[in-house]
């Protein structure tokens, strides 16, 4: 018979075991990357680890910094537009009362679940038209309009925690609904914009689907694509040295953003997620 | 007096009214418009090259028609299903239970390991889909990959996990299932997120009580926190849902786009995009967007409701 104490530590134990356990699956595929960044030969390292910088003279090679330029440059164009236009929707949203708006924002949220490849033909077609095929543009609008709908729910939240008395206070000092947004609203909603740049950033910077189509000249393409295109082999295989290089200089921003910022985006994230 | 004021009632409202303007119009024009314009033309039988790019005509509902003889748009469906099903519904769902139940006991608090969980799970999660998707070919690859070098060592044949041609389990290619394994992997944070706060709002004083009356960890499982999270799991299943059953650059690099029958986003990209029927790929879009419609508007309750 076990003394409880000795039974406590076991289940101590039998706790910790099982969440180093999902450590080790959570982080595995991290560290094959990397090691197959540093790996000259496509083998695995099992005698003799001689790690060698070849990859990245590669991937420099493949034209690696036109693409994040290129990719750097949507995101964060579609950065920009898509807090500017959805911070004040949401503060719109947030002090006017008209008749449906409940109906407009439900419309908003509702349609937000339509993805991108359910209206990605007549978009195409639509940028045909525009001239905007083969322009950062393109990309940049889907982006925008992409993120628009949960940026505005997210700022229109945060609009709304401002107390009425500071911004009455300030009406009745002479300030008008302008100035009161730029120098008393806006700075009071700093950690919502903080959330809403870094998600739409993220989204101009993680899509794949919407740059394979609506790009197709080589320069243009933003890292996403340039990388899966560039270590594609026939045949539906990839040069592993050569993607995972990509890989760790792609991943590299969106990874130091977030766990940076990580405090405002756990908020956020919960905040929309549950109520009550 | 009077006159000043109502002008300046009136401004403000004006302003008000044109800081919404600018979102609402580039979401109307760029979105909810080309709804409409995917049901015109899945009436169609337009295509993006050749003679019916210029001279197209209507042909009333027979690309709906199609869809429903097309046996491989009914594998896409399927595909789809079997994954959203096992991978979303499934994987998912319970891994991220799983997760958070673990987080939330008492062995966890403040322990360094809990931070690090969280941490890596959430990396998996933000890590752009076409890393995390290549992070899985890596270790899938059928020479050089990780999972074939520890077969291999223990003296077992190498596998072709990423083979689409035969079936590992019946109606399942070994790529799906693998599909499926890499993508628990990277989707499992949400359902994690979503319990972890709904267990929080859980009083201490329930697990006290069961305590009492002499529960063990299982029963303390099975009667408090699953009951009391119950409520929250229609919502995380309808959005699990909503990922995995049009996910496209995950499946996409993931088979190296080779596989057109992976799944409905997937088959639908390659009707139009590659085979250039887009009266038809727009027939597909349109029941992704019913499905969508539908299932955007249940979400819409659940998070009202929740």
């Amino acid at each position: 018979m076990l003394s409880p104490r000795a039974k406590k530590m076991l289940g101590k134990l039998q706790v910790y075991l099982v969440a180093v356990i999902i450590v080790i699956y959570f982080v595995t595929p991290h560290i094959w990357l990397i090691q197959a960044a540093f790996n000259p030969k496509p083998k695995p390292y099992i005698s003799a680890f001689a790690p060698s910088l070849i990859h990245f003279q590669r991937v420099m090679e493949a034209h690696c910094l036109e693409y994040f330029k290129n990719g750097l440059i949507m995101s964060i164009l579609t950065m920009v537009i898509s807090v500017a236009v959805s911070s004040l929707a949401g503060y719109g949203l947030a002090k006017l009362d008209f008749p449906g708006k409940n109906l407009l924002i439900l419309i908003l949220l509702i349609s937000t679940a339509v993805p991108v490849i359910g209206y990605i033909v007549p978009y195409y077609r639509m940028m045909i038209a525009l001239n905007l095929v083969n322009t950062y543009w393109g990309c940049v609008l889907l982006f925008v309009t992409g993120t628009i709908p949960a940026n505005i729910w997210i700022m229109k939240s945060f609009f709304e925690t401002i107390p009425k008395e500071i911004e009455e206070a300030a009406i009745i000092d002479g300030c008008d609904r302008l100035r009161l947004f730029t120098h008393i609203t806006f700075p009071l909603t700093l950690p919502g914009l903080i959330l809403t740049s870094l998600t739409s950033f993220g989204t101009g910077w993680g899509d794949f689907l919407a740059p394979m189509i609506l790009i197709t000249k080589r320069e243009l393409y933003p890292l996403s694509v340039g990388m899966v295109y560039e270590s594609q082999t026939p045949h539906g295989f990839y040069d592993l040295g050569l993607y995972s290089a990509f890989s760790l200089i792609y991943a590299a921003p969106l990874v130091i953003l977030y766990i940076v910022l990580r405090r405002y985006l756990l908020k956020g994230m919960v905040a929309g997620a549950i109520k009550g | 007096m009077a006159k000043f004021k109502l002008t300046s009632a009136s401004r403000d409202k004006l302003i008000l009214v044109s800081f919404m303007l600018p979102a609402l119009a580039i979401f109307v024009v760029f979105k909810l418009a080309l709804i409409p314009y995917a049901m015109y033309i899945s009436g169609t039988d337009m295509a993006f090259l050749g003679e019916k790019a210029v001279n197209w005509s209507f042909v009333g509902l027979s690309n709906y028609y199609k869809t429903i003889t097309d046996l491989k748009f009914l594998e896409s469906i399927k595909n789809s299903l079997i994954y959203t099903a096992i991978c979303a519904m499934l994987g998912q769902f319970w891994l991220g239970f799983f997760i958070a139940v673990l987080l939330s006991g008492k062995v966890m608090k403040n322990s360094k390991l809990k931070t690090i969980l969280i941490i890596v799970a959430i990396i998996s999660w933000i890590l752009p889909e076409t890393v995390a998707s290549f992070e899985w070919f890596a270790l899938y690859d059928r020479r050089y990959g990780l999972l074939n070098t520890v077969i291999k060592a223990l003296g077992i044949s190498r596998v072709t996990w990423l083979d689409v041609h035969h079936e590992i389990l019946p109606g399942v290619p070994y790529a799906l299932l693998s599909l499926i394994i890499a993508n628990i992997w990277k989707g499992s944070t949400f359902s994690m997120i979503n319990f972890s706060s709904a267990i929080e709002t859980i009083p201490e004083d329930l697990y006290e009580a069961a305590e009492i009356d002499g529960a063990n960890g299982w029963q303390k499982l099975r009667y408090v926190t699953i009951p009391m999270v119950k409520r929250f799991m229609p919502y995380i299943l309808i959005v699990l849902f909503m990922g995995s059953f049009t996910h496209f650059t995950f499946v996409f690099v993931l088979t190296g786009g080779m596989w057109h029958e992976a799944n409905v986003a997937i088959y639908s990209w390659a009707t139009a995009f590659k085979y250039y029927e887009i009266g038809y790929g727009c027939a597909m879009s349109m029941i992704v967007i019913i499905i969508y419609l539908i299932t955007g508007h249940l979400q819409q309750r659940l998070a009202a409701g929740g």
